[in-house]
């Protein structure tokens, strides 16, 4: 049977939500009293943001799967963590500016309809094989 | 920490310095070009008295500061592009074919400066 990507990530970021962290005040001390209150309102923002993540991934994941501009050219599609942060990896047949920029476009819509954010790359398959260019721990989508 | 226009002359640098490069440097080209990006960037969250400590917090800055949003979608791209440029080892910016290409993502900074007001 085919796993879920979504659930899988979810179980592999150690079983909690990616937003389970509280805001740590501490780590603010010594900015000024403007900074201070923004940082502490961006952090408790992007923990929302990124408990959000994983729907918004999965919904950009189907908009990219349905769209006849990416069909052809997005020839792989992968899921991980990295450095705390959910991460959509595609793999474009060629190096394709427009196309990449049509990719963060969606990304965006999706992140302000869902209010879930995460990130992606694209990359242009060139003369590698997929596998090569897939991060290590990233799951196949 | 710089000031606005200190980020704005370095960034005004990096574009000379990436016009200047010879053939065959188009992955210096993008580079270059993505760092006055963010060195245009940069000069807006200095205007808010703040400054980016890495490429993740320049992004939160992009998502919270309201005349910055126009161009997260340009942004994003040509530091996606830039990326490819300064990890693919494999991968060969200086093609005849990926020319265009070239030309296309060093083209977002006008759009990024445009879109900035610089």
């Amino acid at each position: 049977m085919l796993k879920d990507p979504i659930s899988e990530l979810t179980n592999a970021t150690s079983g909690k939500s990616i937003a389970s962290d509280y805001v740590n005040i501490g780590q603010f001390t010594g900015l000024n009293f403007y900074e201070n209150s923004y940082a502490v309102i961006r952090q408790a923002d992007e923990n929302s943001r990124r408990a959000n993540a994983p729907q918004s991934a999965s919904e950009f994941l189907q908009a990219v799967a349905l769209d006849r501009r990416f069909a052809e050219e997005v020839v792989a599609r992968a899921l991980g963590v990295f450095d705390g942060q959910l991460y959509v990896w595609l793999v474009i047949r060629e190096l394709n500016t427009d196309l990449t920029r049509s990719l963060f476009e969606l990304k965006s819509a999706i992140e302000q309809q869902s209010h879930g954010e995460f990130e992606i790359h694209v990359e242009p398959l060139g003369h590698r094989e997929i596998e090569e260019l897939m991060p290590t721990g990233f799951i196949l989508a | 920490v710089a000031t606005a226009s200190e980020h704005i002359a370095r960034g005004r640098r990096n574009e000379e310095v990436a016009a200047s490069l010879p053939r065959g440097c188009a992955d210096w080209r993008i580079t270059v070009t993505f760092y006055a990006a963010v060195h245009y960037v940069e000069s807006v969250i200095a205007g808010h008295g703040m400054r980016s400590s890495d490429h993740r917090s320049r992004q939160s800055y992009i998502n919270a500061i309201r005349e910055l949003r126009p161009v997260a979608i340009d942004y994003q791209t040509l530091a996606n592009q830039a990326w490819i440029a300064r990890y693919r080892a494999d991968y060969d910016f200086n093609d005849a074919s990926v020319q265009g290409e070239v030309t296309k993502t060093c083209a977002l900074l006008g759009k990024i400066k445009t879109g900035l007001g610089i």
